[in-house]
């Protein structure tokens, strides 16, 4: 203990030493002149009798410190300085590893916090979600949760402790003291839900079961809301605030928690008996249910019961069918966007891990360049009695310098591009609701990674040092040795094996585009635009068709308006309707190939999209209550063997078919287009519905009036807005994603290769410069120079391809989901890549291998 | 770096940090002054290297046998005083009377058997 304190004092002990060594000297010297000795030889006397000060010092010193702190930080004081002396070497160091560091934080951020991180409250292993399907005949209905009687009679049975039930109502507008309306996401919640859910709650208190009848509401809001809207003053427990014009008093502030949805925090956590009041166009929305399984219980059992009990006690659409309970894994909250979002992050990872490896071999190979070229100074150091050990330590020390410094700089940008990275996923609007947070995992990531790199670049350094100890007895090596090119050789063709895998991918990719983009989607992009309408809770029981057809009726009358019409769904949209039609002469065995597509539409529907009929008619006004329908070729070819036969046929036992009308894509642009069929919508009163409208010229003039129109028609509607364009673009962005992050990283691996390949060429050149000037004034002529210097790269290079190939033809087989029109092996392509690839590396080559050709013989024989 | 330098010293290793302990047991002195007394007391034989005294009173210090601190002298000059503490009494004892035992027992094999 004592000597850990003298280490951090050690320099004041130092110079006390030194004073008093000092005060020695005098004494002693006092004494002499005292006794009669000349004053000048005192002096030197009273050293001679002292002995050697200066080993004094240092076995004082040796007691202070403990050695091998001093010599590590010796170590990196002198690694710090030569790094600072080569300024364009260290930054291409460090800016090739913060790469490969920066975009795996990046991605790993996003990845954790929409995959991995776990809820932050009490054993989160034990929530789990309720999910039920009822299945009759060939058809399944899903449900995502209850409806508040059957909530009810759950509660009450003993088995359930601990299920809660929860609902969400967004965009609820918080007014407090004077200050503006702020709008808030709302978890609607059971009086156990902070009980049995368990989050911390470490202001005031939860809510409970007897806040389930309170007036005014007993709230608890979130420390985010606490933070950003009230400053944490704490004198908000008890203040009362209004919530849609509703009174509530906040009771608790929640720490680290948004509610059982991952993908969109809620802020205000309210009781359920207060959501009728507060947000009534959610107030019929079912509950959903959680339940916290004991250890003991197993998932299987639980569901059984939770089964039994809507069976028996439940609404009767448990009992419609046979009911299958499904109780899913809650551990990291709640969400439907997660499973689409899984894909992408794991390519996302999978692709970082390369660019990653890339990054580590381009270090190697310059910290082993750069080796080669101190071999001489090694040499001497190890001739005065450096330690193989101490060297070592000397080299990975330097690595390690370099990988905290290249961290620091990679965490610093991967956190910052992290929200970028999630505002340009797929599904981006929905994933940004995920919370992306800065804890010690993501540190001890990237630390983990910088010491994997630093131990891998300095393991090359490592392997060379075995073998170049009798380097000075050689007379300080001018010529580079076989091994040493070896291994920079291999680190070259992994880096370019990856990059080959990087550029392959993104050329698919980007094919994939172009191959998407060039399918007709069936209907016209350029003057429609679709409006999203939802009505709900906004009718109260009224005729949902009647209002949309007098909402269409304003909007064709609005200013730049061709023509309007509507249909329970807009234009390549994820979701779908499917139903199941009955055609009379046609049996099959496969459920399968009786379902088709159902389209509930307004009048002059196919003129207005731009769908062309083929046979008979379309839909028109008349046609409201009419049993009539419109099938596209799809559905003609399929059922009737062709269009011709289609009109005027009887399907569902009453419904006439009155047209065929040409195939379109409704989702998706893949794939052939599925059967449909047109129905008029009025008979199925839908309070959500899509207007789609054609302009008479620029959408953006007309998007504006029909803004208006809607207000107009009731100023509670808030309608979405999006032209055909941006639909099609949509329904493109996951492959946009990958063509972008594809490209990002390829073009990042390429650079990468190219400066290593660069760096290692010139190194080369600068340790054969004897041999090359010999070479030179026995009469080699630069074509023969350059030559042998481009043939070791491109060697490599081809070696690299090869290596890469197969790395990518597994790759395209693996995410073949993705791609469109491009098979995983073509040779055609994988050429191009490859070519590519080569045409770079050579060209990064060519620079320094020209600077051999121009060796002047006569200089460099003068500087041997 | 060799850290023995037994053949610097003419002592056996172990006997400076006793005579230290000893010189300090009479009288808080400062590092001149302990040299000074090993000198004058032993009759100049012992010849201690007067600078190999001061990783020894370091040493001892870590070890907490003697403690220091800064003062003036006589004539107003700053010099560091050390003192012995308990602990470094208590090991002095023990150096003693395990260097007596030594004393002894050199003296017994170097007398021949009287008869």
């Amino acid at each position: 203990m004592r000597r850990i304190t003298a280490c951090i004092r050690r320099h004041r002990l130092d110079d006390d030493l030194r004073a008093e060594i000092a005060d020695h000297l005098a004494r002693r010297e006092r004494d002499l002149v005292d006794q009669g000795m000349d004053p000048r030889e005192a002096a030197s006397e009273a050293r001679r009798l002292f002995g050697n000060a200066a080993i004094v010092r240092e076995d004082a010193r040796e007691l202070w410190t403990f050695r091998w702190l001093e010599s590590l930080l010796q170590d990196v004081r002198f690694a710090t300085r030569l790094l600072a002396r080569t300024p364009l070497f260290t930054a291409v160091a460090v800016l090739s590893l913060g790469t490969g560091i920066c975009s795996s934080v990046a991605v790993f951020t996003v990845a954790d916090a929409v995959l991995f991180r776990s809820l932050e409250v009490k054993a989160p292993e034990q929530l789990r979600a309720f999910r039920g399907t009822v299945r009759l005949g060939g058809a399944s209905k899903g449900l995502s949760g209850v409806d508040a009687p059957t909530l009810a009679s759950l509660q009450k049975a003993v088995d359930f402790a601990d299920l809660v039930g929860f609902r969400t109502a967004s965009g609820v507008s918080l007014v407090s003291a004077g200050a503006s309306p702020h709008p808030v996401r709302m978890e609607l919640v059971t009086g156990n839900y902070f009980a049995a859910v368990g989050p911390r709650v470490f202001s005031g208190r939860a809510i409970g079961e007897a806040d389930d009848r309170g007036s005014p509401a007993a709230v608890v809001i979130s420390e985010r809301l606490w933070r950003r809207q009230f400053g944490r003053d704490p004198s908000v427990l008890g203040r009362l605030i209004t919530l849609n014009g509703e009174q509530a008093v906040v009771v608790g502030i929640v720490e680290r928690f948004g509610g059982l949805v991952a993908d969109r925090r809620a802020d205000v956590f309210a009781p359920l008996s207060a959501g009728a009041r507060i947000d009534p166009t959610t107030a019929s929305n079912p509950a959903v249910l959680v339940a916290r399984l004991s250890p003991r219980t197993s998932v299987g059992a639980a569901e059984a019961r939770l089964a039994a009990l809507l069976m028996g006690a439940g609404s009767s659409l448990f009992r419609a069918g046979e009911l299958q309970v499904e109780l899913l894994d809650a551990s990291r909250g709640i969400s439907d966007v997660r499973s689409s979002a899984e894909r992408p992050l794991h390519l996302g990872l999978a692709l970082v891990g390369v660019l990653l490896l890339i990054a580590c071999a381009n270090t190697a190979g310059l910290l082993l360049a750069r080796f080669v070229s101190r071999q001489t100074e090694f040499g001497v150091r190890a001739a005065i009695g450096a330690g193989r050990a101490r060297l070592a330590r000397q080299l990975v020390i330097e690595a390690m310098v370099l990988a905290v410094v290249a961290a620091a700089v990679g965490l610093a940008a991967g956190w910052a591009a992290a929200p970028l990275l999630i505002r340009a996923m797929p599904e981006g609007s929905s994933v940004s609701g995920f919370e992306l947070r800065f804890d010690w995992r993501l540190v001890a990531f990237t630390a983990t990674v910088a010491i994997a790199c630093a131990g891998g670049a300095a393991g090359a350094s490592l392997l060379r040092l075995r073998h170049g100890h009798a380097v000075l007895a050689g007379g300080g090596t001018r010529s580079v040795t076989g091994g040493q090119q070896r291994l920079s050789h291999a680190l070259i063709a992994a880096q370019v094996a990856c990059s080959l895998l990087l550029v392959v991918g993104a050329v698919a990719m980007w094919r994939t585009l172009d191959n998407l983009r060039s399918v007709p989607p069936g209907f016209d992009l350029e003057r429609t635009f679709v409006v999203t309408v939802n009505a709900t809770g906004l009718l109260r029981g009224g005729d949902a068709a009647a209002y949309h057809a007098q909402l269409r009726h304003r909007i064709s009358g609005a200013h730049g308006v061709a023509a309007a019409t509507m249909a329970q769904l807009g234009l390549l949209t994820e979701a779908a309707t499917t139903g199941t039609v009955s055609v009379a002469g046609f049996s099959s065995s496969s459920d399968e190939d009786r379902w088709t597509r159902m389209f509930f539409v307004g009048p002059d529907y196919f003129e207005t999209v731009g769908m062309p009929i083929v046979r008979g008619r379309g839909i028109t006004a008349q046609d409201d209550k009419a049993r009539v329908a419109v099938v596209n070729e799809q559905f003609a070819r399929f059922y009737f063997g062709g269009t011709d036969s289609a009109v005027g046929r009887i399907v569902n036992t009453d419904v006439h078919i009155i047209g065929v009308v040409a195939d379109a894509r409704y989702s998706t642009l893949r794939g052939p287009a599925p059967r449909a069929m047109f129905v008029p919508y009025a008979p199925v009163q839908r309070s959500q519905m899509a207007h789609i409208v054609r302009a008479e010229g620029d959408p953006a003039a007309a998007m504006r009036a029909v803004r208006e129109a809607v207000a107009a028609h009731d100023a509670r509607l808030r309608p979405g807005f999006s032209t055909a364009r941006q639909l099609l673009s949509a329904s493109m962005a996951r492959e946009r994603f990958f063509a972008a992050i594809a490209g990002v990283l390829s073009a990042f691996a390429l650079l990468l290769a190219c400066a290593g390949l660069y760096a290692a060429v010139a190194y080369g050149v600068s340790q054969r410069t004897s041999e090359l000037a010999v070479r030179i004034a026995l009469g080699a002529a630069p074509r023969d120079i350059l030559g042998l210097m481009l043939k070791g790269p491109l060697q490599t290079t081809l070696a690299g391809i090869a290596l890469g190939a197969p790395g990518s033809y597994l790759m395209l087989r693996s995410a073949s989901s993705l791609l469109f029109g491009v098979r995983p092996f073509e040779p055609a392509a994988l050429l191009a890549c490859g070519g590519a690839l080569l045409a770079a590396a050579l060209a990064a080559a060519f620079w320094p291998a020209r600077r051999a050709t121009l060796i002047d013989p006569a200089a460099a024989f003068r500087n041997l | 770096m060799a850290k023995t330098r037994t053949a610097r010293r003419d002592l056996l290793p172990g006997t400076l940090d006793m005579l230290i302990l000893k010189t300090l047991s009479r009288q808080v002195m400062h590092g001149y002054g302990i040299a000074e007394h090993i000198r004058q007391v032993s009759a100049d034989v012992l010849k201690v290297e007067e600078g190999s005294l001061y990783p020894a009173l370091q040493r001892l210090q870590l070890q907490g046998l003697i403690a220091s601190e800064w003062g003036h002298s006589a004539n107003n000059r700053r010099a560091r005083y050390y003192r012995l503490t308990a602990a470094g009494r208590r090991a002095l004892g023990e150096s003693e009377s395990s260097f007596s035992r030594l004393m002894e027992a050199i003296a017994r094999v170097m007398t021949p058997a009287t008869d």
